[in-house]
């Protein structure tokens, strides 16, 4: 949301006045712009400034914007112990997510890159969850992990019925299940991501490591590693940004409850709105707007950097 | 270089993808207006003196059969009688409705007939001037309901709503599953409705089924639990004072702690919702739990969740009031209930309020009263014939005080804390004090 790809931008006017042998005729861009901004402005800059000017009222979503309180519904929100556990989940989402999911989802792309018996057929496999919608999944993964659900029998049935639990009804149990469905749906995006970017690396790298004696594990380390970075650096800020604005999958399948045990910060703001509290819902969305965008550009910034930088010098 | 075309390429594909998109919904309204302004063309020819062509738009959540399609026949009876009018029916199922419904009332697009609860809901729909004064429209006839299911709909004394269906909350049992634990029925006392928890849980069956997911099934608990403890008195004064710290509410909150102390629920009761195969309704339904404290809705889920609801239920469902409790101010005639009705949008035709005299007319409740609700025209009241429905009805009568859901009683914002906190008081995370002081503070007691 926050990277504006400003090489493209500059290069627009300098493409049109490139075909035309006159001058480039500013009316000529402005018209084709127009369409782009229009749609832009209505319905991503209004909504914006509209948010931002509902949260500074108190305001049930009916009748007119009478009642000002300024920042109060942002000192609320902040208070708030209910938006700081949210807050908390989205967080371990995004931490768990770093710790278990991308490595794993490494270590496919890894195996799959080699040359092994049905890789196509495993690849498409792996990946097919991924174009599932987010509330398919969620119904779905609700019926599988139910009380006497799918999970509960097969666990009956090899003899282990100890270890059949209230998966998304206990408390201390559902963010865990939860993270499992979210990773299940999202792995496989990483994994192909991995492995376009394994594409890349070029055998011959590979070949001479061999030849000089370097260990599967050193040509792993020394090489592949850091030639998939910026993919991985990438993979990462995917999966930081969607753990954030998690929404879809965990009302689907929880509510954000039991409890508010699996709210994330985007259902606890939903909630605020069904209870027509409009004002601190739109300061809600602000905060979690600002957020994302802060936690964006700093990675930008700080990691993505160097492929930014690489990328706009090969242009 | 070649990255940068396609990629030029592709903004351009996805604009023109965006464009045809909105040339087409501009089509397609251009259309259907024109369409409509056609067939309200015809219709006005073929009526002769039925007057200028209206149309009615129509939101209800009565989303199954046999309801859904009882409701279409109603319409188009009424359309027939009267040529000039068309009523656009929108079927939405329960919480949907909600979201959908605030997002047209935010609009300023009020549906003409939609359903209400009444309450703190309808309260702010009439402060920001959306819903229709019908006092006038309906003076004529409104006499056909009980004063009781009327004042629902009213606010500050004016109408703005006419109500179908009412009913009191009690617990739907298990017959077969109370007989196997050597019960008869839902004692008449609280300290004995907790003893047959622990007998039914003795015997090897889940007491109770809740839909603590949802919420608001839960609170029913703890809103009868204060009415019972204090009477339409206290009930009355907490919806002025909204002071929650008040004896009758804390005694209710430690009454749903001692019966949650029981562990009477079903499995996973915090994750399930009301009605879902998985939920309460689907709980009753497989024999899964003995009771379930539920509106007069409960059998027609229950038999929607066994497979059809045509047939009847494979085990014997009967109904019994909420215990009293034993040094309780509340009496036997203090209930809580629901009432649903429609009210009419502020830009709503007259005839739109003609329409729910229309569908309060004697046959109309009857249909409504074999299928699966509860006539609020007493003139229909012979057609509930199920012997449980029956009572709920009697009880109905007999109140002296109903009591509407307190999350629909107060505003959406205390009702939504009062579902809250009676989850937290069911999964022990706060004190009844902790509940209390929390809802006084939402509401601003």
């Amino acid at each position: 949301m926050a990277a504006a790809p400003s090489p493209t931008e500059t290069a627009t006017p300098r493409a049109v006045g490139a075909t035309t042998s006159k001058s480039p005729g500013w009316r000529t861009v402005a018209l084709f712009l127009l369409p782009a901004l229009l749609l832009y402005g209505a319905f991503v800059l209004y909504p914006i400034t509209q948010s931002l000017r509902y949260s500074l009222f108190d305001w049930n979503g009916l009748g007119p914007l009478d009642s000002f309180v300024g920042i109060d519904n942002f000192t609320r929100a902040i208070r708030a112990d209910e938006f700081r556990s949210a807050l908390g989940h989205n967080l371990f989402i995004v931490v768990v997510s770093l710790i278990v999911q991308i490595p794993f989802a490494l270590g496919l792309a890894v195996l799959l890159n080699s040359k092994i018996r049905g890789r196509a057929a495993m690849r498409t496999i792996f990946f097919a969850p991924f174009v599932l919608s987010e509330v398919v999944t969620g119904v779905v993964w609700r019926q599988i992990l139910r009380p006497d659900g799918l999970v509960d029998r097969v666990l009956d049935d090899v003899g282990a019925a100890g270890l059949t639990q209230g998966w998304l009804s206990n408390p201390d149990i559902v963010l865990f299940s939860l993270f499992f469905i979210l990773s299940w749906k999202y792995f496989g995006l990483h994994m192909v991501l991995m492995l376009a970017g394994l594409q890349g690396i070029p055998q011959e790298l590979r070949e001479a490591a061999a030849i000089d004696g370097a260990s599967a594990w050193q040509s792993f380390r020394n090489i592949t590693l850091p030639l998939l970075a910026p993919t991985i650096r990438v993979s990462v800020f995917l999966s930081i940004i969607g753990a954030l604005q998690q929404f879809d999958l965990v009302w689907v399948t929880t509510g954000g409850g039991p409890i508010g045990a699996s709210s994330m910060m985007a259902t606890f703001l939903y909630e605020q709105f069904r209870r027509g509290l409009f004002g601190y819902a739109s300061a809600l969305s602000i905060i979690i707007f600002l957020l994302s965008l802060v936690v964006a550009i700093l990675y930008q910034r700080m990691v993505l950097r160097r492929d930014i930088e690489g990328a706009g010098a090969g242009a | 270089m070649r990255n940068e075309q396609r990629v030029r390429a592709l903004h351009l594909m996805v604009i023109a993808a965006i464009l045809s998109l909105l040339a087409a919904a501009c089509g397609g309204a251009a259309e259907t207006s024109s369409g409509d302004a056609a067939s309200g063309d015809a219709a006005s020819d073929a009526g002769g003196g039925g007057g200028e062509p209206v149309e009615i738009d129509w939101w209800h959540i009565q989303n199954n059969d046999p309801d859904k399609s009882n409701w279409q026949d109603m319409a188009d009876a009424y359309m027939e009688e009267h040529p000039n009018v068309t009523i656009n029916i929108n079927v939405m199922e329960n919480e949907a409705y909600k979201a959908a419904l605030q997002t047209n009332l935010q609009s300023g697009d009020v549906p003409d007939l939609f359903q209400s609860w009444g309450g703190g809901g309808l309260r702010q729909q009439v402060d920001a001037g959306l819903v229709r004064d019908i006092t006038d429209l309906s003076a004529d006839w409104i006499d056909r309901f009980s004063p009781a299911a009327v004042g629902v709909h009213q606010v500050d004394g004016t109408q703005y709503g006419i109500p179908y269906n009412a009913g009191v909350f009690g617990f739907w049992y298990n017959a077969d599953l109370f007989e196997e634990a050597g019960l008869d029925a839902p004692a008449a006392t609280w300290e004995e409705f907790l003893e047959q928890v622990q007998t039914l849980k003795d015997a090897g069956i889940t007491p109770i089924a809740v839909g603590a997911g949802d919420k608001w099934p839960a609170h029913f608990y703890y809103a009868y639990l204060m009415i019972r403890a204090g009477g339409a008195d206290a009930m009355n004064q907490l919806a002025e004072t909204n002071d929650f710290t008040a004896d009758h509410v804390i005694t209710a909150g430690e009454q749903v702690q001692r019966l949650a102390d029981l562990q009477p629920f079903q499995e996973g009761f915090l994750g399930a919702g009301w009605d879902a195969p998985d939920g309460e309704s689907g709980v009753m339904a497989r024999e899964g739990a003995a009771m379930d404290l539920m509106g007069q809705w409960a059998p027609g889920a229950f038999r929607n969740q066994a497979g059809d609801p045509a047939e009847p239920l494979p085990f014997d469902l009967q109904w019994a009031p909420f215990p009293m409790l034993e040094d309780g101010a509340g009496t036997e005639g203090e209930v809580l209930g629901g009432v649903d009705g429609f009210v009419v949008g502020k830009d709503a035709p007259d005839e739109a309020v003609d329409f729910l005299k229309f569908i309060t007319e004697e046959e109309n409740q009857e249909t409504w009263g074999t299928a699966s609700g509860l006539p609020v025209n007493p003139d229909a009241a012979d057609a509930v014939e199920d012997p449980a429905m029956q009572q709920v009805l009697d009880a109905l009568n007999d109140a002296e005080f109903l009591q509407i859901a307190l999350d629909q009683f107060f505003s959406p914002e205390v009702g939504a804390e009062i579902n809250d906190q009676t989850v937290e008081l069911f999964a022990e995370k706060v004190t009844p004090q902790q509940a209390a002081e929390t809802l006084t503070q939402t509401a601003g007691g």
